[in-house]
């Protein structure tokens, strides 16, 4: 059997985001970052298995979004083989005439991001975030719960009661980061600290306040990089003796991750496409993984198989001939379709014989679901 | 059950509401101007059904009653829908609801009187004919009846109007409200059923095959007429010993021959559907199976399968004793 091979040449890239340089204080001042060049308010920790990024995007949406895309595309063209991440870290107020009740202080990973609209309208576009050990949709979860970016740093009354209809938590820029990773497709996660009751109180907390919670979030950040961890993609299975393209490669996951629904594992697999004795055959190792996922494709769908058999069998007639056969996608009409080339007179002959031997009501007949 | 209860301040008065708060007592309780200013105005992920269910109670505005689409129930009659309720508390990995509204929270609509008028006013537009009424489009017809207590208003209706035929469709096997009523020949309770295994993999939350069997079996011994639903019909590696045991299950339980109708349906997707199934059940068997894009773009087995297995499920059928004029084929 040929060598099956784990392999991670990739790194895992989490950058932490944060709103305002207050919130990454201990983070900067604790662990090694370095300035990015190039990049204001960007740092970068480069370490032999993973590498963090920090990046301080100023306050409110416009700036997230912008300061958040620009330092994610940069990345992205720096790094081009790590497995991106996005963890936006903060401070967050919570509406207290929500039913879900929190205490000041307490750490809460974001499920959902709602955003209000500058109009004070709800943004209908939600994003969810990756789970981070605590399953997004697990019930359990004192300490998940979902937020609205708002356009307004205080909010009235008023508008502080209608947004609680929808999430027990407000900040100003969360919605904009998740909408850049979104666009980016990089997954996103949000954990922030209860800071105030968005009632204009936070300015005055947060200076006393900041070193303690940048100092909360750190301790909880380095607790939860574990689990982080697993929201990425790290290993990629490739089998290495066959020679394989991108679009055969994703067909091969595809198979493989049908057939391990269906409870087959990979040892299983290869041993029923006798992957073994195709490995030796001597033919190029391109027709090897054709064959393999025509194999793959077979033991996943043994009907369609015995589908593909029968109407190769009613057609081999006109196969024989020189026609070649085609279908519809799906086999929605009894129709077969017909190609061929005349070279001489010889060939009308040929085909003609062919066609009369072509039993088109046994064709219909398997298309119409007789016992394949 | 519920996280948050949302009170439309037009049905406040209503006794159902009181009801419901009191089963409820401990489900925080918000009163608004409207069901929509709050439901579907932003993207609710679907999962969070889980965690964090709402329940809404309003009145439902514009078209109360609707035209079923084509083949939807038996042929060659006029068929519609009232909508009364959004959403449901069963979680199938198949189901349509997962891309329709986005947002999971049920909604219960309690103006049952506009839609009773709505009604009759089909009914009169269709003097000659039988027509047909299916409650159970958006929501599960019986599974939260013990608490919106609208089926006694349903078979006073259709009492009045024997012409008329009602289906209430289900899941449940909550039958304890219809256990208070008199049967009526023109409604019938009709039991979307799969293999238990199938139920089990596929069919999250909701009550388990022996016990919707024998909830249709109290309802028949009762007079009740009762119907099947054998939809979706799901293909597995022994999917014939399976259903042949559904069929033995469904003879032990039920007189067969006495069924208003079975229908039979194959497992379907729209395009928007199955990207949903893709996202929120990326394990599930569902995804190991080859769809296609068939004939009305929505995403299906390739169609000699789909006809060899609603062939095979009617040919058990008549086996087990069901005549052919009770079976029908759905969307198909």
């Amino acid at each position: 059997m040929g060598e099956l091979l784990l392999t991670s040449p990739e790194r895992k890239h989490i950058i932490l985001a944060f709103a305002h340089r207050g919130e990454a204080k201990c983070f900067l001042n604790e662990l090694d970052f370095k300035p990015i060049n190039a990049l204001s308010d960007s740092y970068l920790l480069d370490s032999e298995n993973e590498r963090l990024s920090l990046v301080i995007t100023g306050e409110g949406k416009e700036n997230a979004m912008i300061h958040l895309s620009y330092t994610l595309a940069i990345l992205k063209e720096r790094f081009p083989k790590d497995h991106f991440l996005v963890h936006n870290l903060g401070v967050c107020g919570h509406l207290q005439d929500s039913p879900i009740k929190f205490e000041l202080g307490e750490i809460v990973n974001v499920r959902t991001v709602y955003a209000q609209k500058n109009n004070n309208e709800m943004e209908f576009k939600s994003f969810s975030t990756v789970p981070n050990g605590n399953n997004n949709n697990k019930k359990d979860s004192k300490n998940q719960s979902d937020l609205i970016s708002t356009s307004e740093r205080i909010l009235s009354p008023d508008s502080s009661h209608h947004l609680s209809n929808f999430a027990p938590l407000v900040d100003r820029e969360a919605w904009a980061m998740a909408y850049a990773c979104h666009k980016q497709d990089t997954p996103f996660m949000c954990t922030k600290i209860i800071s105030d009751f968005a009632d204009g109180e936070v300015c005055v907390r947060v200076k006393e306040k900041s070193e303690e919670w940048s100092d909360e979030l750190l301790r909880f950040f380095l607790n939860q990089e574990k689990q982080i961890s697993s929201a990425l993609p790290t290993n990629k299975e490739i089998l290495t003796d066959l020679h394989i393209t991108i679009s055969q490669e994703r067909s091969l996951n595809n198979l493989m991750r049908a057939l391990e629904i269906k409870g087959h594992s990979l040892e299983q697999i290869l041993e029923k496409c006798n992957y073994s004795q195709l490995l030796a055959e001597e033919i190029r190792p391109k027709e090897k993984t054709k064959e393999l996922l025509k194999r793959m494709a077979d033991l996943l769908n043994p009907l369609e198989k015995e589908l593909r058999d029968q109407l190769e069998e009613a057609t081999g007639c006109l196969q024989k001939v020189g026609f070649k056969v085609r279908f519809d996608q799906g086999h929605e009409n009894d129709v077969v379709h017909l190609t061929t080339s005349l070279e001489n007179h010889e060939n009308i002959n040929n085909l003609i014989a062919g066609l009369e031997s072509f039993d088109y009501l046994k064709f219909k007949e398997i298309l119409r679901g007789r016992d394949v | 059950m519920f996280s948050r209860i949302f009170v439309e301040k037009s049905v406040g008065h209503l006794p159902q509401i009181s009801v419901i708060k009191e089963r409820f007592s401990n489900t925080p309780v918000t009163e608004i101007d409207a069901i929509e200013d709050i439901f579907g105005r932003v993207k609710k992920p679907y999962l969070q059904k889980r965690s964090n269910l709402q329940l809404f109670l309003g009145k439902k505005k514009g078209t109360l009653v609707k035209e079923a689409p084509d083949a939807y129930g038996l042929a060659g009659e006029p068929h519609y829908y009232f909508i009364h309720a959004y959403n449901c508390i069963y979680e199938c990995e198949y189901c349509y609801l997962q891309g329709y509204f986005q947002s999971p929270d049920i909604v219960l609509f309690l103006n049952h009187d506009e839609i009773a008028i709505e009604i009759e006013s089909v009914i009169k537009r269709h003097p000659d004919q039988t027509v047909w009424f299916h409650a159970g489009e958006f929501s599960d017809s019986l599974a939260l009846s013990h608490l919106t207590g609208e089926l006694p208003f349903y078979f006073e209706l259709f009492k009045r109007n024997p012409q008329a035929k009602l289906e209430l469709r289900t899941k449940s096997a909550n039958i304890k409200e219809l256990k208070k009523l008199s049967a009526l020949e023109n409604v019938i309770t009709s039991f979307s059923l799969s293999p238990q295994n199938r139920i089990k993999a596929t069919d999250l939350k909701t009550p388990s095959l022996k016990h919707r069997l024998s909830a249709m079996r109290e309802l028949q011994n009762l007079g009740h007429p009762v119907a099947i639903h054998l939809d979706p019909i799901i293909h597995e590696d022994n999917f014939l010993e399976t259903y042949k045991g559904l069929f033995d299950e469904l003879n032990e339980y039920l007189d067969l021959t006495s069924l208003a109708y079975v229908s039979m349906g194959v497992v379907r997707f729209t395009s928007k559907v199955f990207h949903q199934v893709k996202k929120n059940y990326p394990h599930s068997e569902l995804l190991a199976a080859e769809f296609h894009s068939s004939f009305d773009g929505k995403v299906r087995y390739p169609r000699p399968f789909r006809l060899w297995l609603l062939g095979k499920i009617k040919q058990l059928a008549l086996q087990s004793g069901l005549r052919e004029e009770q079976i029908y084929l759905c969307m198909e």
